[in-house]
C-alpha cells in the first residue's frame, strides 16, 4: 500500500491507496492517486517541501514531483527561520 | 457587633447596589440573564474541552506516526536521551541534535581519539514551523530535511553560534 501523509495541526492526514490496482484500472483507486496527486501539487504551489521514504532506515528524498509508486510521500509544513 | 448591640439587622445595613435594585425591579430579566452567564460558561467549558481534546488527539497520532518513520534504536534513543541525532552528509565530523521537546536544534562537531568520541557544539539553529504541528511532527520535519535538503535547512535556519565551547566526552549511546 502507498500512503499520502500530511502533517499539520491536528496530527497527519492520510490517504492510502494501492498501486497495483492502480495498474488495472482500478476506479477507486484511480480516484485516490487524482486526489493525492492534486494535494501534492497544492503543497507544491505553497513552497511546502515534499519527501519520498521508502522506510525508517533509509534516508528521506525530497521530491519536486509526485510519484504514485512512492511508498510514503509526506508533506512537511511550511518552514521559517525562527 | 456594634449594630448587633444596637438592634439593627444586618441584611437591612447592607447598601443596595444598583445591580441588586436591578434584580429586584426586573426578577424574569436577572434570570435570563443568570442563564445566560451559565450557558455562556458551559459553551467556554465544552469549547476548552475539545481544543484540549483535539490536542491530545493530534499528539497521539504524531507520536504514532514518530514511532513507526524512526527506526526502534533511533526512538529509544530519543527517549532515553532527549534528542535524535542525524548526522552530516555535508560534513562527516557534524552531527545534528533534534529535541524532543520543541526548541532549537544543536549544531555538533565530533571527532574520535582512539576510542574516545568528543564533541563540541558548534551552533544552536533555530527552525520553526509557520502553521504549529505537534512536537512529534516537529522531529521528524527536522529530521526529513537535514536527510534530504540540508544545504536548504542551514539556509533557512537562524543561527546563534556558540564560541569557544569546550570539548567533551560522552558515554556511546
Amino acid at each position: 500500500m502507498n500512503k499520502l501523509q500530511v502533517l499539520g495541526r491536528t496530527g497527519h492526514k492520510e490517504l492510502v491507496w494501492d498501486v497495483e490496482k492502480a495498474k488495472e484500472e482500478n476506479a477507486e483507486a484511480l480516484e485516490v492517486i487524482a486526489e493525492a496527486e492534486r494535494i501534492v501539487n497544492a503543497a507544491f504551489a505553497q513552497g511546502q517541501a515534499v519527501f519520498r521514504l521508502e522506510a525508517p532506515d533509509q534516508p528521506a528524498v525530497r521530491v519536486n514531483a509526485f510519484d504514485r509508486a512512492a511508498p510514503y510521500t509526506v508533506i512537511v509544513p511550511r518552514l521559517a527561520g525562527g | 457587633m456594634s449594630f448587633l448591640l444596637q438592634g439593627v439587622n444586618p441584611v437591612e445595613a447592607m447598601p443596595t447596589t444598583q445591580l441588586g435594585a436591578l434584580a429586584a425591579a426586573n426578577p424574569v430579566l436577572s434570570f435570563c440573564l443568570l442563564v445566560a452567564f451559565f450557558l455562556l460558561c458551559l459553551l467556554l467549558i465544552y469549547w476548552w474541552y475539545t481544543q484540549f481534546s483535539a490536542s491530545s488527539m493530534a499528539n497521539q497520532r504524531a507520536e504514532m506516526l514518530l514511532r513507526e518513520q524512526l527506526t526502534p534504536d533511533e526512538y529509544q534513543h530519543l527517549l532515553k536521551y532527549g534528542y535524535l541525532a542525524v548526522p552530516s552528509k555535508l560534513d562527516p565530523s557534524r552531527q545534528y541534535r533534534i529535541p524532543r521537546a520543541r526548541g532549537r536544534v544543536q549544531m555538533l562537531q565530533t571527532c574520535m581519539i582512539g576510542a574516545t568520541s568528543l564533541h563540541r557544539k558548534v551552533a544552536e539553529l533555530c527552525v520553526v514551523a509557520r502553521d504549529p504541528v505537534p512536537d512529534a511532527d516537529m522531529i521528524l520535519t527536522h529530521k526529513w530535511m537535514l536527510e534530504a535538503d540540508e544545504a536548504g535547512y542551514l539556509k533557512l535556519a537562524n543561527w546563534s553560534r556558540v564560541m569557544d565551547s569546550q570539548w567533551y566526552t560522552e558515554k556511546a549511546a
